[in-house]
């Protein structure tokens, strides 16, 4: 089974963000502070031997922006719910592409998302691999990944 | 033409629903949605598409439970798949359950009016 570590995930995170929000990504940002509220997408991937968690999660106002930019409305025409769907959609996009690249095997499950500061997502049975910071013409996004057996 | 694009996400059926309207074969076509394979078996009823495209995994009813579905009552619209997930083993399934095509998310409008072009 392929580990999140063996995988180009910058890369997929450059493909989604440039297919369906037409900026570019550069990693390296400065992490997103605790006391800023965040929009996080969560897909879970299951096999037999391996879980593994994919989180996406952007400020709330960049993933604001980043919703009116998918939908072509203004950011004042963005409704919550909106944010909600295309957050969970990243993660549903970034996560099928990771299942690809591990050959599949493995099962998704339906995006959840949760807003909120300082947030702490947990996975029984894995652990964090890495956490990647990357700027865009929208904001910043941070992509998580966790896994285990 | 009347297209039925069947995603849970609605951000995902917008996206489907402009580039289709983006491209000179489909711009003209009539979209109608369904948010889950239970749903669509709803609206292929009543709507009678030409073609469908269906995302896989979605709450209810996922795409190739509707597909299968579809087969059993003897439907034959053109069917394809807009997926995240995209494997040889899902390509087999689809395919033998009778699916056209599979395009992969993220795609581009150029890429899912090829994949109709080959199916229509």
């Amino acid at each position: 089974m392929t580990s999140f570590k063996e995988m180009d995930l910058t890369s997929l995170v450059g493909e989604m963000t440039t297919s369906m929000l037409g900026v570019a990504v550069t990693e390296g940002a400065e992490p997103v502070g605790g006391d800023i509220r965040q929009v996080v997408g969560c897909v879970h991937l299951t096999s037999p031997d391996w879980v593994g968690s994919i989180l996406v999660a952007m400020p709330a106002d960049a993933a604001a922006a980043a919703t009116a930019a998918m939908f072509m409305l203004s950011p004042d025409e963005i409704e919550e719910s909106l944010v909600a769907d295309a957050m969970g959609e990243f993660a549903n996009v970034l996560a099928g592409m990771a299942k690809t690249a591990i050959g599949g095997g493995c099962q998704l499950s339906l995006p959840s998302v949760t807003t909120g500061t300082g947030l702490k997502v947990v996975v029984p049975g894995a652990q964090l691999v890495e956490q990647r910071c990357y700027t865009t013409d929208l904001g910043r996004i941070t992509l998580t990944t966790l896994e285990g057996k | 033409m009347k297209i039925l694009v069947v995603d849970d996400s609605k951000a995902m059926r917008m996206i489907v629903r402009r580039a289709l309207m983006s491209s000179p074969s489909y711009a003209d076509a009539t979209v109608v949605e369904a948010e889950n394979g239970q749903e669509a078996l709803s609206v292929v009823a009543s709507e009678s598409p030409d073609v469908i495209l269906s995302d896989w995994n979605m709450p209810e009813m996922n795409g190739i439970e509707f597909l299968e579905a579809l087969a059993a009552k003897g439907a034959h619209a053109p069917f394809g798949f807009v997926t995240s997930e995209s494997t040889p083993e899902m390509h087999e399934r689809a395919t033998s359950a009778g699916a056209r095509f599979l395009v992969s998310k993220p795609f581009t409008p150029e890429s899912l009016a090829a994949a109709l072009d080959g199916a229509l």
